[in-house]
């Protein structure tokens, strides 16, 4: 139950951020302040980079991975992060459709919105790298 | 050499895949005459990489670089490396409608649909790898 509730708390920068995203979007933010998306995009990457690398160091630990060498760590860490991205892609477009709604401005926003996600999900694992040295 | 010989078999299907994607496209203008073609070719490019990669994985796991245990985390990093591949793809196809002036994405929805159509596949490519096994 303690490694549970250990697990979950991986969770709470993609929580906080998706939470940030759903108070831009009531709000109606991301209409006014146009620019806004740039730095959510970044920063949600970032915490799912964040997210994910220390769930598969925790796997690693708990042997649900065996071995696992340290480029194919990073690729499934990065692998993650792009499924991640499509399905959030995937989703945006489904309720856009939907709902009759403008989540999604057009195909070379939604391809930097991809590409700022991406960037942001590589700087994560980095940024958990950097504080686990010796994992 | 053994090891290069062993990649090479493992990527046989989605370079042919992307083999045929270059003849019909610079070769036969099929894209631009036969528009609908681009659905099957992502859908079957979806197959081929979820059916290399679950190989690549085996690979890895006899030279020792990997150990998965858990058969759903397999699933789940399979679908994963899937959709890497698509991503970057999708971004070589902007990069290039962008730069070269190509048109390789006509528009959101039909991106929207290769990813789709290409994770599909992958997901497809996956459960024939594990039933041939």
């Amino acid at each position: 139950m303690n490694n549970n509730n250990h697990l979950w708390r991986f969770f709470t920068f993609p929580i906080i951020a998706l939470i940030i995203h759903l108070i831009l979007s009531v709000t109606r933010a991301y209409k006014t302040i146009t620019w806004i998306d740039i730095p959510m995009h970044l920063i949600g990457g970032i915490t799912i980079g964040m997210l994910y690398t220390k769930i598969l160091f925790r796997f690693r630990k708990k042997e649900h991975l065996g071995r696992i060498n340290k480029k194919l760590f990073f690729l499934f860490t990065i692998s993650l992060v792009a499924l991640t991205i499509l399905t959030w892609e995937f989703l945006e477009f489904g309720i856009d459709n939907l709902l009759n709604i403008h989540t999604q401005s057009g195909l070379t926003d939604t391809m930097v919105d991809m590409f700022l996600s991406f960037i942001g999900g590589i700087s994560g694992y980095y940024l958990v790298k950097k504080n686990n040295h010796n994992q | 050499m053994k090891a290069l010989t062993r990649l090479i078999k493992i990527f046989i299907l989605p370079a042919l895949i992307l083999f045929l994607h270059i003849i019909l496209g610079k070769l036969f203008n099929a894209y631009t005459l036969f528009p609908w073609i681009d659905i099957p070719m992502h859908f079957f490019g979806g197959i081929t990489i979820g059916i290399s990669y679950p190989l690549l994985l085996n690979y890895f796991t006899e030279k020792k670089y990997l150990e998965v245990r858990n058969q759903l985390m397999l699933f789940i990093l399979i679908i994963s490396l899937v959709a890497l591949t698509i991503v970057i793809w999708e971004f070589l196809e902007f990069s290039s409608d962008y730069l070269f002036r190509t048109i390789m994405q006509p528009g959101l929805q039909d991106t929207i649909a290769d990813l789709f159509l290409g994770l599909t596949g992958g997901i497809v490519g996956y459960l024939i790898s594990e039933f041939i096994q």
